[in-house]
């Protein structure tokens, strides 16, 4: 797993639309992907790499897009250009063989990922996950639904640092990471042990704070600085539903 | 049903699923440490099924999966419905009481695996075309390569990728709850299901 965040503060278009209007974007995407052609899907996921270098984007975004679509693409093309037996192989040298369809096969569903992981990497490289809390908090979304987006963002780090510290210190205690399979079994367990065990606590702990700060009272949070949100876009929004809306219905009855 | 919607809606069963998700995240770096087979990403869905019932289970995964893809890879936002269904069960199992003795936990691991291994492999094929790129991908090359069928590789390689991980995680998870003490289970109702004959 890459072990940082992925969003990238900047102040393009992109970067200051409503977080709901993209997210919509993106799941509009991700429905018409499974609706598009090989070529089609490859060129899109390349507009939208461009599109993250327009905004100030681009190195982190294509950076991860390389990092995590090549093996996966690799894997699909060799695996159905190659490995899974189809009806149509040819032999290319010795053992070695190839099928068309399997190649055209790779090529749809590698397509499809490129488009999905570009235009999902698009998504979260500018939107600050604070900001698309704030915007679902103004959409008046049930506050237990925010908090469970906002709370282990916030205490990612924490836990984190916790983490490590118990493994400094059970391995000052002499706890070895080394060993056969099941010492580091055994070690497992003296590690995660006192993690749980903290996090139990920690969650009591919070649980009486948000009840005595009257967590639940109301129904919806209100937000003293939502972010900025337009007429066009939330047209843009609603036109969007209705494409996916259309699409979906599309693929069902085809 | 009134067991499941009271917890679902306590603020204490919020919390905990809070500090659960980031305990699925976090979970991975004493992986990396100790350098095991397994992804140690279920551990808090499967605390909060045993403590808080299916729905908090099922609520865990899926938000689990989704704060990953939104914060480092997005690709595991597809496989949300996965992570659910190890919560969903888990804490189905855990209300029938297969979290009370060691073997009806090993059980439970196994399936917890079988589960998600019916969930997992429609995501796998259907969206990913049978791979995902990681070394897991050698062996549904493998098994197809012997004469399997794509759906019959993909659901042996995700089986026995798993299982190994969900009869660590559930063990570890009933440990835990044995020993824990009153003050850190109090007004969790689902913890009564698996601690009866302990």
């Amino acid at each position: 797993m890459l072990n940082s965040s992925i969003y990238c503060p900047g102040e393009s278009s992109l970067h200051r639309a409503n977080p709901l209007t993209k997210s919509t974007g993106l799941f509009t995407v991700v429905v018409t992907s499974f609706l598009l052609p090989p070529p089609a899907l490859w060129v899109v996921s390349a507009i939208i790499l461009l599109i993250g270098l327009a905004c100030g984007v681009g190195g982190s975004v294509i950076w991860r897009y390389v990092l995590l679509s090549l093996p996966f693409t690799l894997a699909v093309f060799v695996f159905h250009g190659a490995i899974l037996p189809r009806s149509d192989m040819q032999p290319v040298l010795g053992w070695l063989h190839y099928s068309l369809t399997g190649l055209e096969h790779a090529s749809l569903v590698g397509g499809r990922i490129s488009l999905i992981l570009a235009s999902s990497l698009l998504f979260v490289s500018t939107t600050a996950p604070a900001t698309l809390l704030r915007a679902l908090d103004a959409a008046r979304w049930p506050p237990g639904l925010s908090f469970l987006l906002a709370s282990p963002l916030l205490l990612l780090d924490q836990f984190t640092g916790r983490a490590r510290a118990i493994s400094d210190a059970q391995q000052t205690r002499g706890l070895s990471v080394d060993g056969s399979p099941w010492r580091r079994l055994q070690a497992l367990r003296m590690l995660l042990v006192p993690l749980l065990t903290s996090a139990l606590a920690d969650a009591q702990e919070r649980s009486h704070v948000l009840t005595a700060r009257g967590f639940r009272a109301l129904p919806y949070r209100t937000v003293i600085d939502p972010p900025a949100d337009t007429r066009f876009q939330r047209f843009l929004r609603w036109s969007l539903a209705v494409f996916m809306a259309m699409e979906t219905a599309f693929m069902v009855l085809r | 049903m009134s067991a499941i919607t009271k917890t679902y809606f306590d603020t204490k069963v919020l919390a905990l699923i809070a500090v659960a998700i980031v305990i699925n995240i976090v979970g991975g770096q004493f992986n990396d440490l100790l350098r095991l087979p397994i992804f140690l990403d279920s551990i808090g869905t499967i605390l909060v099924a045993v403590l808080a019932g299916p729905i908090a289970g099922a609520i865990t995964g899926i938000f689990t999966n989704v704060i990953i893809g939104l914060i480092f890879a997005p690709v595991a936002a597809a496989f949300a419905p996965v992570a659910l269904v190890i919560g969903l069960v888990a804490g189905l199992l855990a209300r029938a009481g297969w979290f009370r003795t060691i073997w009806q936990t090993v059980i439970s691991g196994v399936v917890i695996a079988a589960a998600l291994t019916v969930v997992a492999v429609p995501i796998r094929i259907y969206i990913f075309g049978g791979v995902t790129g990681s070394g897991a991908d050698f062996f549904v090359a493998y098994f197809s390569s012997v004469g399997q069928t794509l759906v019959s590789s993909v659901a042996f390689t995700v089986f026995g990728s798993n299982v190994a991980d969900k009869v660590l995680s559930a063990l570890l998870v009933w440990g835990l709850v044995r020993q824990l003490p009153e003050r850190l289970t109090a007004g969790y109702d689902y913890l009564k299901f698996s601690k009866a004959a302990a």
